[in-house]
């Protein structure tokens, strides 16, 4: 399954100290962005190639330090020459 | 910038998550979801517009259409999950026949009932319909105007007709079609703990050893709650799950105990294990003592048909069918007595070992159990009973409001509990609880109403099923249907409800977003506005009550009910619906409009328009000038703060993802009537029924009584209705979503093969179900996802094209007043 | 994963952004495909579901829908809905022992059974933990899961999904 973008996202409950070891995960993890965060809520954003790398990612994040929960809410995967395309925005 | 469609899918996955969760997003991520158009969807909470589980799901917006709708993750309820009908909840308003305009049946350009359907204007329709109004209130007063209304109502909506009709028509002749649906439960609620709706809440499917359906298809009726269930019975081994019906469906898929048993029998079974518990010597005697009282109940109470039916005249107590007397823990034993296995097994047909062990879940302290059901105990003519004698197992074990041991009433409608049960829309309540019998009750509405005292009628009205037929005999004259599909639901649609709506001495306007065949069957038809095309609250089976904003505007003229409910209350004062002698003694609410009286009070007009949350459109606020749901659901939460129904206060709902009432101090309640868990529970006392003024329980004594009607020599076989997983009740919004049509695109006639052989019919042949009321046409299923026992037949209802209502039998529950849609006879012919 | 499988797999991910921006999408066609509610005229029926069968009357219901059995799968109409049923499923077995679905949609044998494996999201337990195998919460497949018939539609319906922009079909209305 190479030619396929998989793009998910995630909300994060944790503990207010759990950010840097999500800042962490996210530097090591190819794809994986921090997009957003609060005090005790952050959503992920992982771009991969497939689903038994998003499984394992969601592990990851369960397991980083001072993680509560972590929530998939939105994934979607197409092939690479699908999503490359420019869109036409209207005028 | 070019942007492209990774960039425009990546800002969709954050734009979801970050709405989940509530997080603003920083300016980069959402400047490149504002990119011009594409990117440009906006998310937001609401719960699912289907049944009673209370579902909630994230619904995107762009360009003013509801473009998606997703599990929304952070509901508790349902953390993600939808069922199938959830996931297409983003077609349900999309059908190309939404109504968008007023229709009225007129000839020559005059409203005539034996007219045609022609558009108007919303003026010239509510001009035609205050006229007919006002005719009847000349005529013969309140008693002439009727309203069936709804569980799928918002609660303001709800709570506005309820006042509109009990304090501005004086008639009490308001019912939901919850009737159909929940009444039974809620009697069974009132005659045991003195309070409506369940004491235990969804949590409970996490702490269950065992769970029992009690004529209840979970696996296609409530799916999500079903996941709940499967979720705990496949990840602890240990858990059991008994399923009972009158033929297996798909939730035998995971039965460990499965019961077939014979129509109106579960009364034996509950009586039975009772005896079990009672002999084996498990009844939790030192919770009896301090707990429970015993009642025994009338017995012979009739079928709640027409007086005159022979079936009432033979019946000894019809005319006191709730009555009952107080009695002793040995009379109770010794009324159960004679319910031995032997006596069961003979009167269900049920193998003994299986209903031995689904007695000893009951009897086994060391077993939580979870008892679940919807309208196999509720549409029954004992559908009170049922639903007091479950309560009786529970109540002798004390497995009652701890977690996992829950006797628990589920619903059908997302707003049976919360619009239906705590507004009181029901021809006999007021809201929390409140009778309109009782004048006590009656002062404290008119109170809080600010009307004067004797405004409120003081009889209960024609419940829905009495509504059929008093239209028929002319005695309802005005009658307005609102968010049901009453003439396709109700029993009996060939000898009452048709002939009624078309009585020319009834006026009849259905108010619907759908041309469904109440529509087709009434005289005006307003265009509706639907689920989130206007700001709504719902309560679900949990006591979760639940807010959504309006999140895109209705199609063409459509408005909501609430918009029309209060605009039509402008075009009547007092003097036309109020006698002389109430305004004599109150002459300041002389030639006021309703809509003064009941909307403009001080109270519902309190909250300006502006407090309407910023980024959501509500077309009532700019309609009115103020904010009539924030007003509204304040007056009404009036009626409960204090008494056991608290409400938290109207903005927290909008934050968060439903709070379970009764709110105390900001903390929501999840297991009532237990220290510790229930704040209105007195320290020192472990547990306190407290709806009853002694603060116990009561265990009724009940027997078994025989069905209304049963199968005989030339209608043969019994008939069952009910649902399907694809379709929600009359198929209304479902039937026009097209995956969902053409999973399940028409009523079949489920039937056992050896019954079609006898008949000479194989699968696909055209039949004939004719009962003594009157006949359906269909086609023969002899395989699909349900197995028919021999002599029975299952027919769905939702298909409009195949109204199988035309054959049923509208037979009630008499004390609840709740079809029995579970049991008629029938022959099936071939056509 | 074989050729036919893998281009069935494409074919569900190529079609899933068609779908999204309202373009040829078989299930949801802009016009029904029954005649326009008319609203005036003689013995007038306004619900299209009775097919203009007044209601105090009976007509021949429709031939019993077939199961579409073609294994072709159909357009999603936004991401995460879930898929229909591209099969029948006539006695498929389903205990708590036995899943038939997943003998073939498991991602560790939907690739020898030419079958699109489920999602990850189907891994998850209601607390967001990852399992190993299929969530117990997800057991049952045709909770969201559905097969399609052929029977004719009575209603259509407008809805459109994502206005993504991209390559607008020609003669769409906007």
């Amino acid at each position: 399954m190479d030619d396929e973008v998989h793009i998910a996202s995630f909300v994060v409950h944790h503990r207010p100290d759990a950010v840097h070891a999500l800042q962490r995960l996210t530097a090591q993890w190819p794809g994986l962005e921090l997009a957003a965060h609060e005090q005790a809520r952050s959503v992920l954003l992982l771009e991969c190639g497939g689903t038994r790398e998003l499984l394992a990612c969601m592990d990851a994040a369960q397991a980083a330090a001072g993680v509560v929960s972590v929530n998939l809410v939105y994934h979607h995967a197409e092939p690479h020459a699908a999503i490359e395309r420019a869109l036409s925005l209207p005028d | 910038m070019s942007t492209t469609r990774r960039d425009f899918i990546r800002a969709s996955a954050v734009g979801a998550a970050a709405s989940v969760a509530g997080i603003a997003l920083p300016s980069d991520v959402a400047a490149v979801a504002a990119e011009g158009a594409p990117g440009d969807v906006k998310w937001s909470k609401a719960p699912c517009r289907f049944c009673g589980t209370g579902c909630g799901v994230s619904v995107g917006v762009q360009d003013g259409r509801v473009i998606a709708t997703l599990g929304d993750p952070e509901a508790e309820v349902n953390r993600g999950l939808n069922c199938v009908k959830g996931y297409f909840l983003s077609k349900i308003m999309y059908g190309h026949d939404r109504l968008t305009t007023p229709l009225l049946r007129r000839k020559d350009g005059a409203y005539a009932k034996d007219g045609e359907f022609e558009p108007v204007s919303w003026d010239e329709a509510f001009d035609v319909m205050a006229a007919q109004f006002k005719r009847v209130l000349r005529d013969k007063g309140g008693t002439g105007i009727g309203m069936a209304g709804s569980g799928q109502w918002t609660v303001w909506e709800g709570y506005a007709a309820n006042k509109l009709m009990k304090a501005g028509f004086r008639s009490n002749h308001i019912d939901p079609n919850a009737r159909h649906c929940m009444a039974s439960a809620v009697a069974g609620f009132m005659r045991t703990f003195g309070m409506d709706e369940p004491m235990g809440c969804y949590d409970d499917f996490e702490a269950a050893d065992a769970f029992v359906l009690w004529g209840s298809n979970m696996a296609e009726m409530h799916p999500i709650l079903w996941t709940r269930l499967t979720d705990r019975r496949l990840s602890h081994p240990h858990v059991k799950v008994a399923v009972l019906s009158t033929f297996e469906h798909r939730s035998f898929d995971l039965a460990d105990i499965p019961i077939i048993f014979k129509p109106q029998s579960d009364l034996a079974i509950l009586n039975y294990i009772a005896n079990h518990i009672i002999q084996e010597g498990k009844v939790d005697r030192a919770f009896v003592d301090k707990h429970v009282s015993f009642k025994q109940g009338n017995q012979d109470i009739g079928y709640g048909l027409r007086p005159d039916h022979p079936l009432e005249l033979q019946a000894a107590n019809a005319k006191d069918p709730g009555g009952g007397k107080p009695i002793a823990y040995d009379e109770f034993a010794a009324f159960v007595e004679p319910y031995t296995l032997d006596r069961a097994v003979e009167l269900s047909g049920v193998e003994a070992g299986f209903l031995r062990h689904l007695a000893e879940l009951y009897a086994d302290p060391a077993i939580k159990v979870m008892s679940l059901w919807t309208m196999g105990f509720n549409q029954h003519t004992r559908g009170t009973w049922a639903n007091n004698m479950v309560y009786n197992i529970h109540l002798l074990t004390g497995k009652i409001a701890t977690p996992g041991n829950s006797p628990f009433s589920l619903t059908g409608q997302p707003s049976a509990c919360g619009t239906a049960r705590e507004v009181g829309t029901f021809s006999h309540r007021l809201p929390a609880d409140m009778l309109v019998e009782n004048p006590e009750h009656r002062r404290h509405a008119e109170e809080i109403w600010q009307v004067p005292h004797g405004v409120i009628v003081d009889k209960p009205g024609y419940h829905i099923v009495q509504q059929n037929r008093m239209l028929r005999d002319g005695k309802l004259n005005a009658y307005w249907v609102m968010a049901n599909n009453n003439m396709q639901a109700a029993a009996n649609l060939s000898g009452e409800g048709y002939p009624g709506y078309r009585n020319p001495d009834a006026f009849v306007v259905v108010s619907d977003p759908y041309p469904t065949v109440t529509a087709q069957a009434a005289d005006l038809i307003l265009p509706t506005a639907m689920w989130v095309e206007k700001e709504g609250a719902y309560g679900n089976a949990e006591r979760r009550t639940q807010f959504w904003h309006q999140l895109v505007d209705a199609p063409g003229e459509a408005r909501s009910d609430l918009w029309q409910l209060m605009e039509f209350s402008k075009r009547f004062t007092t003097d036309e619906c109020w006698p002389a002698a109430l305004l004599g003694a109150n002459p300041e609410f002389r030639g006021k409009t309703l809509f003064e009286v009941l909307f403009r009070n001080g109270q519902v007009d309190r909250f300006p328009a502006g407090e309407v949350e910023a980024g959501f459109a509500n077309d009532e606020a700019q309609a009115f000038g103020f904010y009539p749901q924030k007003g509204l659901f304040e007056e009404y939460a009036a009626f409960g703060r204090g008494h056991g129904h608290d409400l938290a206060p109207f903005d927290d709902y909008h934050r968060a993802r439903g709070i379970r009432w009764p709110v105390v101090d900001g903390q929501e309640t999840r297991w009532r009537y237990r220290e510790g868990s229930d704040p209105y529970v007195k320290a020192g006392k472990g547990f306190e029924f407290y709806g009853n003024k002694d603060g116990r329980a009561v265990i009724w004594a009940l027997p078994y009584e025989p069905p209304a009607e049963s199968p005989d020599a030339e209608y043969d076989m019994w008939l069952v209705t009910g649902r399907v997983l694809e379709h929600w009740h009359s198929g209304s919004m479902t039937m026009r979503v097209p995956e969902l049509y053409k999973a399940f695109p028409a009523a079949v006639v489920f039937m056992h093969p050896d019954d079609a052989r006898e008949r000479g019919l194989t699968r696909g042949d055209e039949v004939k179900v004719v009962s003594r009321r009157g006949e359906m046409r269909s086609r023969v299923e002899t395989r699909g996802r349900n197995r028919m026992p021999q002599g029975l037949v299952f027919v769905p209802w939702f298909d409009a094209g195949q109204l199988i209502n035309k054959a049923t039998l509208d037979a009630t529950c008499p004390i609840s007043k709740q079809t029995d849609f579970k049991k008629c006879a029938v022959k099936v012919l071939m056509a | 994963m074989t050729r036919a499988g893998l281009r069935n797999l494409a074919l569900l991910l190529l079609a899933a952004p068609l779908a999204a921006c309202g373009s040829r999408h078989e299930e949801t066609p802009r016009r029904a495909p029954s005649e326009p509610v008319v609203i005036t005229g003689a013995g007038q029926q306004i619900d299209a579901i009775r097919r203009g069968v007044p209601i105090d009357r009976e007509a021949t219901p429709p031939l019993m829908a077939r199961v579409e059995n073609f294994d072709q799968l159909r357009p999603v109409n936004y991401e995460m809905q879930p898929p229909t049923i591209p099969h029948a499923i006539d006695n498929y077995q389903l205990t708590v022992h036995t899943n038939r679905c997943m003998l073939c949609h498991t991602k560790s044998k939907a690739a020898r059974f030419q079958a699109p494996p489920v999602s990850g999201a189907h891994y998850l337990t209601r607390d967001g933990v990852v399992l190993e195998q299929i969530s117990p919460r997800r057991y049952f497949c045709v909770q969201c899961h559905v097969v399609q018939t052929d029977a004719p539609q009575l209603v259509g319906n407008d809805f459109r999904g994502f206005a993504t922009g991209a390559e607008p079909a020609a003669g769409e209305a906007q």
